[in-house]
């Protein structure tokens, strides 16, 4: 079976490399936008199975990209989850009534943001090792 | 100001852990252990750029607060839940001696549970191996319609001198055996301001060397007291109550808790829009059936009738994008009460727990069929 295929839109080089790693080493493909205007080609030259969306992006930012992904229905049912730096309760609900699956707050634990994924794409939850730290409650 | 914070800080946190877990190659255990430090550090950090970011909006005042009716039992024992990990690597006992049943608070849910992980948390922090750490809430013997809600630990103490400085911004502890837990100092701010913006109060009491004993108190649920604002610049002797009522369905006949939980704050909002803030009253989260949620609002006033406000409210919904998506039905409808007397020095609480019982039993009439309940 092939791997499945993460699009990550994210304006900063460093945390793109590190969700490439990471995302990598768990059998996906990945592939990247790093602003809002192309993460809509990229998005229709992929046709990728989830997007990792950024919220605060150049060219559009990441509630723009969910209105416009929703608005072309070959793309429309991607699902999306947003991973983002902007916290509080106003931006999440934002983002889940705009349409993303899952709201994750920058530094998301690596346990979480993999558990969150493989719930998006219908996978079943399998740990094979351990690649995940727990950054804890607070 | 958050996202500039915290991306180094996901930089950082994802390749030290690309490290240990070997995707980059072998680690040895040394600069395995190495490692581990740079992750602490990472959480201290991520601790305190959430600690600083809690203080902007508090300054700000963008501090959300969404008061509605909540248990603190269930606040209490989501805490210990999520801090027994941390107590039991510290051999500490972490109990929650709280015995039911208590009335429910009027607060926020979230925020209470985050004044309980901050203190609970320190708590823990403080107190060495074999101590323990015990939240329990009861009456406030001083005032009943207050619970008290305290953090007990057997931990090192605080002089007495410090008990209300620890609540002050950026207060550091000087003691070195208390400043073991490197920090921002603003844990405690931030819960002093949580409280004091839900109508509440805390303290701290301590013996040096036995431990220390942090106490909030929170308003206990009472409707006539949420009720009773509206009736100050009433003069008259006898009030006109309307009750509009708003009932949101879903047209499948069943409305999931989920679809309930995601509509109905933003239905609060709408509601709370359509109101004069002074004269009408959103009545708390009311129980309801499968099929439908409902919001009760109290007007009283006959100034501004329950057809004004229908009105409003129907503008607002009809054609709403959350409605439309989510696939939802309302309808809403209002009904005056017969006039409430109020005897000459009557005090206000007294005169609003007797709107209150009429609403109460309006409702109750109305709705028999469906049980529900305010």
């Amino acid at each position: 079976m092939s791997n499945k295929k993460i699009l990550i839109v994210e304006d900063d080089a460093d945390v793109r490399m590190g969700l490439h790693v990471r995302l990598k080493a768990n059998n996906y493909d990945i592939f990247f936008a790093v602003d809002g205007f192309s993460s809509l080609t990229e998005a229709r030259k992929h046709e990728p199975d989830l997007i990792l969306l950024d919220l605060g992006l150049p060219a559009g930012d990441g509630f723009l990209v969910m209105d416009r992904l929703k608005a072309v229905p070959a793309l429309a049912m991607i699902p999306i989850i947003v991973v983002s730096g902007r916290s509080g309760a106003a931006n999440r609900e934002r983002a889940l009534k705009a349409g993303a699956k899952a709201f994750l707050e920058k530094p998301v634990d690596n346990a979480e943001l993999l558990a969150v994924i493989r719930q998006a794409l219908g996978e079943v939850v399998k740990r094979e090792r351990p690649l995940v730290h727990d950054l804890g409650t607070l | 100001m958050s996202h500039e914070l915290r991306s180094p800080l996901t930089a950082i946190y994802q390749f030290v852990t690309i490290l240990q877990d070997g995707l980059a190659g072998e680690v040895n255990p040394e600069q395995h252990q190495h490692l581990e430090i740079v992750l602490r550090n990472v959480k201290q950090l991520r601790a305190m750029i959430n600690d600083l970011l809690e203080v902007t909006s508090v300054q700000a005042g963008k501090l959300l607060i969404r008061l509605e009716r909540s248990s603190i039992l269930d606040a209490i024992t989501y805490t210990v839940d999520t801090l027994q990990g941390a107590a039991r690597d510290k051999e500490i006992t972490l109990t929650a001696a709280t015995e039911g049943p208590l009335p429910d608070i009027w607060a926020d849910p979230t925020r209470i549970r985050q004044i309980l992980i901050i203190l609970v948390d320190n708590a823990i922090k403080f107190t060495p191996p074999q101590g323990s750490v015990t939240v329990q809430a009861r009456r406030w013997e001083i005032d009943p319609r207050f619970l008290v809600i305290e953090v007990a630990d057997s931990g090192c103490g605080i002089s007495a001198d410090k008990t209300e400085l620890i609540f002050e911004r950026l207060f550091q502890v000087s003691d070195p055996a208390m400043a073991a837990r490197k920090g921002l100092g603003l844990g405690l701010y931030i819960c002093k301001e949580l409280v004091s913006r839900q109508g509440g109060k805390i303290w701290a009491s301590s013996v040096c060397g036995e431990g220390s004993n942090f106490s909030f108190i929170l308003p206990v649920f009472s409707l006539s007291r949420l009720m009773a604002p509206a009736f100050v610049d009433h003069n008259h002797s006898e009030s006109q109550i309307t009750l509009v009522l708003t009932e949101l369905g879903s047209r499948t006949g069943w409305l999931s808790e989920k679809v309930r939980a995601d509509s109905s704050n933003w239905m609060r909002d709408v509601l709370q829009r359509c109101l004069n803030s002074k004269l009408d009253v959103l009545l708390p989260k009311m129980d309801s059936s499968g099929a439908t949620e409902l919001f009760v609002v109290a007007a009283v006033t006959d100034e501004i009738g329950g057809e004004a406000i229908t009105k409003r409210i129907r503008e607002k919904l009809r054609g709403s994008d959350e409605i439309l998506q989510a696939d939802l039905t309302f309808s809403t409808c209002y009904w005056t009460l017969p006039p409430v007397q109020r005897n000459v020095d009557e005090s206000m609480e007294s005169f609003a727990e007797k709107v209150v019982a009429k609403i109460q039993e309006s409702i109750d009439e109305r709705n028999s069929s469906r049980m529900v309940k305010i």
